[in-house]
């Protein structure tokens, strides 16, 4: 210090020595050592935000831990102190941890693995599986395991310690021995083994009564059979005996199975006589303040049972949880090992240390309580259990603090060698993506800071926070701490499917022009501006109302966008006000009536079903009652012969009807067309008439009820034809009657193709009946729908609730007669443009109005440029942006960002391109905001959403990514 | 003594087959032997049981034989299965450890099991106790043909089972416990025996000091033999030398001669982990060289160590192994004998009674050619290998001067599905003939023409 204060009092002042001196900030740098490497492999750092060594050193945060030929050379706390040359894996913010120790498992059996009360002689090492897969318990984090004799006998047999990978796996294979004093260990088998052959010398002998059959009688058993492992050598052959000794005459530790503390005092005394350190294995139920003053001075281990349930256990009425503070009030009195107790699995290492902590331990002791202290109780600590010098390289590499129960283990390495890794589940069964940033918008109100995630799975959102579950697989997208998550943007109007299309054909799903927009060139480059979402319909509006649709502008072909749901825009902005209002009011009229048809359609097919339903079974439940009473009677069931009877008759009409000529055509023809254009095969049916050459039909398929069309063509020489004009081209259908009621069809779309398949007549028109006219209705099929009247299904849908009406109008007597007009159907309109909606904004808010502002959304009036996005929101007008334009879309992202220069506020710029744009379009229920449930449409931009310097990291849409530019 | 006695009572029982052995020439269209080489119109001589000569169509037949002639079918050797615990009315007693049992007195000649092998071209097999036990006692190998055990028998001596894979109900651990206490348990009962003897000498020197006349022990006609020195394993210890077979109980009896190395181990080891635990135990006790392992499926796993401990190796149970990808719960298939012949391990394969089409070694063999291994090794699987594993393959397994006379005729190529067995004859014998085949007319009788 003396050096450097001279130096500052040259330089500075005396003010600046005192400081130097009182301080203790001006330490001279410790000359940086260079860490030797003991060993002549190569050795690698591995640079984590935070290593927990689980040893004298604590936890350090951004250190290195470097390894050398699988060994641990050491962990430092920078860079300069790696040897020259040493490649450095960078694990960003994740943690790494010793591998983890898991003091018991079931891996090797549970219980009643034979009938021996006492097995001293038993090895589980025996049981030892090398061909064990060991991904799921990699996958814990755990490297280094113990392998358990029976759990279930009063000595069940010596243990083994194993590792999860490695060159030599077996770390231990005569562990320690396992007692059990629980009433667990009660009432064992009776042992029978009958001498061969019996003689009079050696007779055949009840069967042994083996103890225990209480805590005195396994203490007394125990006694004995110390007793006889002392005794001298030839006596009657007792393996339990020869077991007993030759743990006796080794190292290994004493584990006892207690769960109370009365039993921790029997197997204290059993430790004494044994002469060994306890580890007492369970205490679950043990009072802590007596089981703390039992363990004083003892030199016990205890490995905690940590209460953890994977389903409802069925437990004993006395049951308790362990006290809130009974791991703080043992921890003085012994190191405490943890694993999770016999109703979770023994994997659950790390959860069972997270839940200790909720019993009064530390952080730091939970995480010694999975990883030293089971090494240490196992006898493995010179090996494993610890990040320091000279142990083996087992550690683990957490995304966060181990603890947390977000975080979850990425990779595991044993020996210094890669073992497992998360990122091998990748590919596998999951398509969820865990999406991470620092600041979450969710469409509302204030973002979300400090660190977030967005979890995707099956296209939709499944969690948003702070944290969020990390499925198995999932795959994780770090965008970093600078990232901003916004929900997917929503363009109010746009027109790319439909090319800029003046007007469409009524029924086209408009939702199917957007179907696999995720591999089309022209929409990707929109949906990598993070527009997500399009109201898109024709670019001319009408009084009539010209339907639109939500598409997704990345979908992949299944789910071009939001279908049945509807946007219907009218223009109200007309020089003559009363007659665009009349027009208006006639739609809404006739709209009207034609939900209303619909609405009185399925009324009476509910009835109908209802009372038919009820009909059927009524008839069924009679017809059963009369058939049971006759066989009751002993007669024979008439019913079969009134069927016969019924059956006659109607061939013998049948066949007075085939001795008439029968015209080849007329009736009602059926088949099914097989195409691979075609998801499945459609069942169609055509009733034909001719009269001479005129052939007319009405085709229709009863996969869509309703849907009829009425065609003309010819009839000449057994063959029909038919024209049919559409938008795409000509449609030409040949029907060749090749037999008798079978015909050969071919569908020919003029140059996209064809499709062949046969039709069978089904019923033969009847002589004299009239030209077709209506549709056929069956009797019994009930009420049949009426038949659609497409220019009116989006009036159908606003009524229904499915649709949203926005209405272009510019002036303030405009607005007002279409909020009157709406007001008066009792249907929610939003507004379009709406100039001078600042002159009725009472009325606006009173309606729950909201406008789409015209693309144009900052705008120069009086030389001022202003935004009136933000005026209107400033009034509470909710405010949606369009981008009226076909490829144009990809820009309303940096508009509002300009916007937002000239007074609108980032988060109104983003809720208008998101929530509020939802809750207008009424499709809020499926995106504009990040929120559970909703569809997995997110944008991720590297900084602030609304800052020039920002760019779009990440797309999703329906949770998956859409792909870079 | 015993032995002499037993020779002539083996000598009497297995008179029918054996003593009886017929003489016959037959021609057939092929000769099929069990490399899969064939014998165009091959001829093949049987004489008093035996094989006196092959050849082809042009081979002098002796003059008191009769010749059957098969102008369409195919002569094959038949099929050998090689370990089996079908045929005996229980597979294994309730005792752990019961090395004094003989599959003899469990065998049932008339169980439909045997008369179904012959139907499928099986003319010898290996029959030894279940695999749910300790030491599970002693097999023999049998002709499916015959009244009487004696008749089948065409070896007594085929070896002990000794199982690895625990017992039902107990771990691995309890089961290798029980092995290893068996025989500590052994060293001591004849520790003390030895000690025990060692004084009764000196009793009976010191009487024969004191001239006390002592009448000499005459056999006792239970055929056990009463020298000293049967104890030949291990460490010395007093008296080792003087404990004789008859000193002991059966059970003992058959852990000495297993520890003597003097019975072939038949080693139940069903998967990878029991390979491993056999190789440890059996290496430790010396006993590797005698011992053949009888894994399942499983085991395909441990292919390479199975090679590195050069030991036979049958195949019992399903030739496919099932298990799941433990992360895509994707279900995973590996053929079994393709991974062992890939390992170069030596292997025989075994039936599944009771599943039709595995319980064929036809079916079985030719499922190994449709996975890819080779013809020979497939038909040497069933055929040379299970008689070599016997220790039997100059009588057995194969046409060859001096070998049993035992043939099946089929109608096609032995391991075609579509194949028949025509008839079979066990040394010179025939044992079965379909068109005399009750059961299978009545069977048929239904059949679409």
């Amino acid at each position: 210090m003396k050096p450097n204060a001279l130096l500052l009092t040259a330089v500075g002042g005396a003010g600046l020595l005192v400081a130097a001196l009182s301080g203790e900030n001006h330490t001279p740098p410790t000359p940086v050592v260079k860490l030797e490497l003991p060993g002549s492999g190569a050795a690698t750092a591995y640079h984590a935000a935070r290593i927990h060594t689980a040893g004298i050193k604590g936890t350090m945060d951004d250190a290195y831990l470097v390894v050398q030929d699988g060994k641990i050379v050491d962990v430092v706390a920078s860079a300069d102190s790696l040897p020259m040359m040493t490649p450095v894996v960078e694990l960003g913010d994740a943690e790494i941890m010793p591998g983890l120790v898991a003091a018991d498992t079931t891996i090797t059996g549970m219980s009643g693995q034979g009938d021996r009360s006492m097995g001293a002689h038993l090895h589980a090492a025996d049981g030892f599986d090398p061909w064990l897969d060991q991904s799921k318990i990699l996958e814990r984090g755990i490297t280094t395991y113990y392998l358990s004799p029976d759990r279930s006998r009063l000595i069940g047999g010596r243990g083994a310690v194993v590792k999860a990978g490695g060159e030599t796996r077996m770390l231990d294979a005569d562990g320690d021995l396992r007692v059990n004093l629980t009433p667990s260990a009660w009432n064992p088998p009776d042992y029978f083994r009958p001498p061969i052959p019996p003689t009079a010398d050696n007779p055949i002998l009840p069967a042994i009564d083996q103890a225990p059959n209480s805590r005195p009688g396994a203490m007394l058993a125990l006694r004995e059979a110390y007793a006889a492992s002392q005794a001298e050598a030839g006596g009657a052959f007792d393996p339990n005996a020869d077991g007993l000794r030759a743990f006796l005459g080794s190292d290994a530790n004493l584990r006892l199975m207690v769960d109370t503390a009365d039993e921790a005092a029997s197997a204290l005394e059993v430790a004494a006589l044994m002469g060994r350190r306890p580890v007492l294995a369970g205490l679950s139920q043990a009072d802590p303040e007596h089981l703390a003053a039992l363990l004083e001075d003892q030199g016990a281990t205890v490995l905690f049972e940590v209460p953890l349930f994977s389903s409802m256990p069925n437990l004993d009425i006395n049951w308790e949880f362990p006290a809130s503070d009974c791991l703080s009030t043992l921890a003085p009195a012994a190191p405490i090992a943890l694993q999770p107790g016999r109703y979770g699995r023994w994997t659950w290492l790390l959860e069972a240390a997270a839940t200790a902590t909720g019993y009064g331990l530390s952080e730091a002791d939970a995480l010694n309580g999975i990883t030293s202290v089971p090494a240490s109780l196992l006898g493995v600590d010179q090996r494993v259990g610890r990040l320091v010098t000279g142990l083996d390289a087992d550690f683990v590499v957490v995304d966060g603090a181990p603890l947390s129960s977000a975080a979850s283990v990425q990779k595991v390495y044993i020996e210094g060698a890669s073992v497992w890794s998360r990122s091998g589940f990748e590919t596998l069964s999951s398509d969820a993506v865990v999406v991470r940033a620092g600041t979450l918008w969710t469409g509302e109100g204030a973002p979300l800071t400090g660190g977030v995630e967005v979890l995707l799975e099956d296209g939709r959102i499944i969690a948003a926070g702070r944290r969020v579950p990390h499925p198995a697989g999932a795959k994780i997208v770090d965008a970093g701490a600078e990232a901003h998550i916004t929900p997917g943007f929503i363009d109010a109007r746009g027109y790319l499917g439909t090319h800029g299309a003046r007007s469409l054909p009524d029924r086209v799903d408009l939702t199917r022009l957007a179907d696999g927009s995720y591999f089309n060139d022209l929409w990707r480059p929109i949906a990598q501006a993070g527009i997500t979402s399009m109201v898109m319909g024709p670019r001319t509006l009408g009084s009539n109302g010209a339907r639109a649709s939500v598409v997704k502008t990345a979908a992949s072909s299944e789910a071009g966008g939001i279908r049945d749901r509807y946007v219907v825009f009218f223009d109200a902005r007309a020089n003559d006000r009363a007659a665009s209002r009349k027009a208006l009011e006639g739609t809404l009229k006739k709209g009207k009536a034609y939900f209303e048809k619909w609405e009185k359609y399925r009324a009476e097919r509910v009835a109908w079903e209802a009372e038919n339903g009820t009909k059927t079974s009524t008839d069924r439940a009679a017809k059963e009652k009369e058939l049971r009473m006759r066989l009751a009677q002993g007669s024979a069931p008439k019913v079969e012969e009134e069927v016969v009877e019924e059956e006659e008759t109607e061939e013998a009409v049948e066949e007075e009807e085939e001795e008439k000529p029968v015209d080849p055509v007329n009736g009602l023809w059926e088949g099914t067309i097989e195409h691979e254009m075609l998801p499945e095969p459609l069942d169609v049916y055509a009733r034909l008439h001719h009269e001479g050459k005129q052939l007319t039909g009405i085709f229709g398929s009863p996969m869509a009820p309703g849907e009829e069309a009425e065609l003309e063509g010819t009839f000449e020489d057994n063959v029909c034809h038919f024209e049919i004009p559409t938008e795409v081209g000509q449609v030409m259908i040949d029907g060749i009657i090749d037999a008798p009621d079978n015909m050969s069809v071919k569908v020919e779309l003029a140059g996209f193709g064809s499709a062949e398949f046969t039709m069978t007549r089904t019923e033969v028109e009847e002589e004299g009946a009239a030209p077709i006219a209506k549709k056929r209705v069956k009797k019994d099929e009930g009420p049949q729908p009426p038949s659609m009247d497409w220019r009116l299904e989006g009036v159908r849908a606003m009524y229904e609730g499915r649709g949203r009406a926005v209405v272009a109008a510019s002036r303030r007597d405009e607005i007002q007669s279409v909020l009157q007009t709406f007001a008066a159907f009792e249907l929610p309109v939003q507004l379009m443009y709406a100039e001078e909606a600042l002159d009725v904004v009472d009325q606006l808010r009173a309606q729950g109005v909201g406008v789409i502002v015209s693309p144009s959304v900052t705008q120069r009036k009086d030389n001022v440029d202003h935004v009136p996005a933000a005026s209107l929101h400033a009034a509470g007008i909710p405010v949606a942006f369009q981008s009226d334009s076909t490829i144009g879309a990809r820009f309303l992202p940096q508009v509002l960002t300009m916007a937002t220069r000239y007074g609108l506020g980032a988060e109104q710029a983003l809720a208008g391109l998101t929530s509020s744009a939802a809750d207008m379009l009424g499709v809020a229920d499926r995106v504009g905001r990040v929120k559970p449930g909703l569809d997995g449409d997110l944008v991720v931009f590297q900084g602030h959403p609304f800052d020039l310097r920002s760019h779009v990291a990440h797309v999703f849409v329906g949770g998956k990514e859409v792909p870079k530019p | 003594m015993r032995n002499a006695t037993l020779l002539l009572a083996s000598a009497l029982l297995s008179a029918p087959l054996a003593a009886q052995g017929g003489s016959i020439a037959v021609r057939g269209g092929k000769i099929m032997k069990a490399d899969g080489s064939v014998v165009e119109n091959g001829t093949l001589v049987i004489e008093n049981g035996r094989i006196s000569a092959l050849g082809g169509a042009d081979l002098e037949i002796p003059f008191d034989v009769l010749l059957n002639e098969y102008p369409d079918a195919v002569i094959f050797p038949g099929f050998f299965e090689a370990h089996s615990s079908s045929g005996m009315d229980r597979a294994n007693e309730n005792v752990a450890v019961a090395p004094f049992l003989d599959v003899k007195d469990s065998i049932d000649p008339v169980s439909f099991y045997f008369e179904d092998e012959l139907r499928g071209g099986t003319v010898a097999i290996g029959i030894m106790p279940g695999n749910n036990t300790v030491i599970g006692g002693r097999g023999r190998v049998v002709a499916p043909a015959g009244m009487t055990i004696e008749q089948m028998t065409l070896d007594d001596g085929l070896g002990m089972k000794l199982a690895i894979g625990p017992k039902r109900g107990w771990s691995r651990s309890t089961q290798l416990a029980e092995l290893r206490e068996t025989f500590a348990k052994l060293d001591r009962d004849l520790e003390a025996l030895g000690a025990k003897l060692v004084e009764e000498g000196k009793a009976k020197d010191d009487r024969k000091k004191a001239g006390e006349e002592e009448e000499e022990a005459g056999a006792d006609g239970d055929g056990w033999d009463d020298a000293g020195g049967f104890v030949r394993f291990g460490d010395d210890f007093p008296g080792k030398d003087l404990i004789s077979e008859q000193d002991l109980d059966d059970g003992q009896r058959g852990l000495v001669a297993i520890r003597n190395g003097e019975e072939r181990l038949w080693v139940w080891a069903p998967t990878a982990s029991d390979v491993a635990h056999a190789n440890t135990w059996l290496s430790a006790n010396d006993l590797l060289g005698n011992s053949i392992l009888v894994v399942s499926a499983a085991s395909w796993k441990a292919a390479d160590q199975l090679a590195a401990m050069g030991r036979p190796v049958v195949l019992s149970g399903d030739l496919w192994h099932v298990e799941r990808d433990p992360v895509s719960w994707k279900e995973i298939r590996t053929f079994a004998p393709a991974e062992f012949d890939q390992a170069g391990v030596e292997f025989a394969l075994g039936s599944v009674e009771g599943r039709m089409g595995p319980d064929r070694l036809a079916y079985q063999a030719a499922m190994c050619i449709r996975e890819g291994v080779a013809r020979e090794v497939a038909l040497a699987s069933v055929t040379t290998r299970p008689a070599k594993f016997w220790g039997l393959e100059s009588d057995l397994g194969d046409f060859h001067e001096g070998a049993d006379g035992t043939f099946v005729v089929f109608d096609g190529d032995p391991l075609a599905a579509d194949a028949h067995v025509l008839e079979v004859w066990i040394r010179g014998v025939k044992s079965y003939d379909r068109s005399e085949d009750q059961r299978l007319k009545r069977l048929e009788e239904g059949r679409l023409k």
